[in-house]
């Protein structure tokens, strides 16, 4: 409460700058989606004219011929594609300004289903177009493929693993698994790319005997694992060492909900902003191993970091008994959930649920940079309200708490009609949302039904495993 | 949502088709003129060269020639004729007691893959490659490469009891074949 509104009253003259910033900024995200699948596609191009060079037609006068030879395309579009899907999870600071990270979690899940069919469909034509050139059986052919093919025994443990992991990130799977479970299953995937990666070097006909293309295709899962290294481990750790982040308390905001403060040194050269989150890792018994993503419910100030947490799973459960003076890693802040997105100075906040974390952190940007607010707050029960001290009576804010069940209250206080009372300039701002699913939806319907342009609704999911 | 829930799949048919694409693109006209026949022509033709020039190398009668290559159909059953034509007069001409057998040609799938052995009495003094797969830019760089490794083993193993090349699998195989059926000709 007291960052809010002691920050809000001086702010209010630096109106101009920021919506100069806004205009320039505004292009960007499309722009950044744009140039990453371009980026996507180009590389596809690339490996498909590397296949119709290293392939003379010839290859193609038996069926099996071009079967194979085509089951090989297969494979190496797929083998692009592994890299690519590491890359976008990969946090490389350019891919999470251009799109950011939700969406980037998104591609990386489609574009799994995409490798592993592609994966599939290679080795079904390997085995189908060989039988027909050596004139066998296909399980026989299967054998003989193993047998006297190099490094074939790895990538068929290294395609087990692909399927695997595959499965358990398939969404019914997700709804059995726990999140931990998952996670660890999905850390394996590394290795089954180590695994496959030797067959395509050693059996692959487009690299034995070119030297060139094996440099340029080992080039690129080196540069892969070096990316990975860099904005995964090295870069993580080192602010890890600057900050020396701890818990500092843990404060219950009720209904389930807390607020974890994290204490350290110069918390401020994270420059996070109000609706990004962070990934947290606490450095405690049954945390190491997973890091997850929280947002942050304040604007950080220099020693100070705070997240709020709905016990939603076993680890958010158990993070409201974390000890104080547990060590914490951070990473981040990643997410477009942000202030830059508005496309006016007046903005209405819709948040639900531990929606509210980050609408909390936005509406104080917001109102730092001379905003008109309206905060939004759904919860099925009074108590549900976490939070709402800090927001209600703060400057340049308007807070409208909205308890109470569906049933109970006899009409959805989010429905156009209802909304059209409580904020009637809606259609002249910009809308944020956040919150379950099918509150996102609701609101998002809701907004478009009252005239709000689709480029002024701005939500981001809040899910992302 | 449900736009995002297909759209791995929706990628993977579109790479699909790309793929189906570019593979009809590249290979439909050689596939589509006719279903391989003039593959073994080609095969014959090659086969046929191949074998000439050996018998002009080891100055036998040249009718063998066209023997073995109208034989390359089916090498293993009419390998046996031609060298018995090639042996016998080398064997004849007894001047150096070195003969020169041309193997056998097995199809790999990469193409064809024939050698010459020579003998000096029983010892294996020198494997000649006639023929190698050279369909494919990539077929011809690992018959440049395996081929000389091939006949070093054969010399050192006098058999064709040999190690794959690595990288070389089927052109290791076709050529241990053809080594086989040339050590099978002279006994």
């Amino acid at each position: 409460m007291s960052i809010l509104t002691e920050r809000s009253a001086g702010q209010v003259s630096s109106d101009v700058a920021p919506s100069v910033r806004r205009r320039t900024r505004r292009q960007s995200p499309h722009r950044g989606h744009l140039a990453v699948r371009g980026v996507t596609v180009a590389g596809v191009l690339a490996v498909l004219v590397f296949w119709w060079v290293g392939t003379p037609p010839a290859v193609g006068a038996t069926p099996g011929g071009a079967l194979t030879s085509t089951g090989e395309l297969a494979g190496l579009v797929a083998a692009y594609l592994v890299c690519l899907q590491l890359l976008l999870v990969g946090r490389v600071p350019w891919f999470e300004r251009a799109v950011g990270m939700d969406r980037l979690v998104a591609w990386h899940r489609s574009l799994g289903t995409t490798v592993l069919l592609l994966v599939l469909t290679h080795v079904a034509l390997m085995v189908v177009g060989g039988a027909m050139l050596d004139q066998q059986a296909l399980w026989p052919e299967t054998l003989s493929l193993l047998s006297t093919q190099p490094e074939m025994l790895s990538a068929l443990v290294g395609t087990a693993i692909f399927l695997v992991v595959g499965m358990s990130s398939a969404r019914l799977a997700r709804q059995r698994l726990s999140y931990e479970v998952w996670f660890v299953l999905h850390l394996s995937v590394y290795v089954g790319i180590y695994l496959t990666f030797g067959h395509q070097i050693a059996a692959g006909t487009h690299f034995v005997g070119s030297p060139v293309a094996r440099a340029v295709w080992t080039a690129m899962y080196v540069a892969t694992a070096a990316a990975l290294v860099t904005w995964r481990v090295v870069l993580p750790l080192l602010a890890h060492r600057s900050m020396m982040l701890t818990v500092d308390q843990v404060v219950p905001e009720g209904s389930g909900m807390v607020s974890v403060w994290l204490r350290g040194r110069h918390v401020d050269r994270l420059a996070a902003r109000g609706g990004q989150f962070v990934l947290v890792r606490f450095l405690a018994r049954g945390h190491l191993w997973t890091a997850h993503p929280y947002s942050l419910s304040m604007v950080p100030t220099d020693e100070h970091l705070r997240i709020t947490v709905a016990a939603l799973g076993d680890h958010s459960t158990s993070t409201a008994a974390m000890r104080p003076g547990t060590r914490v890693v951070v990473e981040g802040p990643f997410g477009l959930f942000t202030a830059d997105q508005a496309l006016s100075d007046r903005t209405l906040l819709v948040a639900g649920g531990a929606g509210i974390g980050p609408v909390r952190a936005l509406a104080e940007d917001l109102v730092l940079r001379g905003h008109d607010v309206v905060v939004l707050h759904r919860s099925h029960t009074p108590e549900g309200l976490a939070l709402s001290r800090e927001l209600g009576g703060a400057q340049g804010l308007r807070y409208v708490p909205l308890p109470g069940r569906r049933r109970e209250l006899g009409h959805d206080p989010l429905s156009p009609a209802v909304l059209q009372q409580i904020v009637p300039d809606i259609a002249h701002r910009d809308v944020f949302v956040c919150g379950p699913e099918g509150l996102v939806s609701t609101v998002v319907r809701s907004a478009r039904a009252l005239g709000v342009p689709r480029a002024s609704i701005h939500h981001e999911e809040l899910s992302l495993s | 949502m449900t736009a995002a829930r297909w759209r791995g799949t929706l990628i993977y048919t579109g790479t699909l088709a790309t793929i189906g694409t570019l593979a009809v693109t590249r290979f439909g006209p050689v596939l589509g003129a006719d279903q391989g026949a003039p593959v073994t022509a080609a095969t014959v033709t090659s086969t046929s060269q191949g074998a000439t020039t050996t018998q002009g190398g080891s100055t036998t009668g040249s009718s063998s020639g066209t023997t073995s290559g109208s034989a390359s159909a089916a090498p293993s059953t009419t390998a046996t004729p031609s060298p018995s034509d090639t042996t016998t007069p080398a064997a004849g001409s007894t001047t150096s007691s070195t003969v020169t057998v041309a193997g056998g040609v097995s199809q790999t799938r990469y193409g064809p893959v024939q050698v010459s052995v020579t003998f000096s009495g029983t010892t294996i003094v020198d494997v000649q490659t006639l023929q190698s797969p050279s369909a494919e830019r990539e077929s011809q760089q690992i018959a440049q490469r395996s081929t000389p490794v091939l006949a070093q083993e054969v010399l050192a193993a006098q058999s064709a009891r040999i190690d794959t090349v690595s990288g070389a699998t089927y052109t290791s195989e076709g050529y241990r074949q053809s080594v086989q059926s040339a050590i099978d000709q002279v006994g």
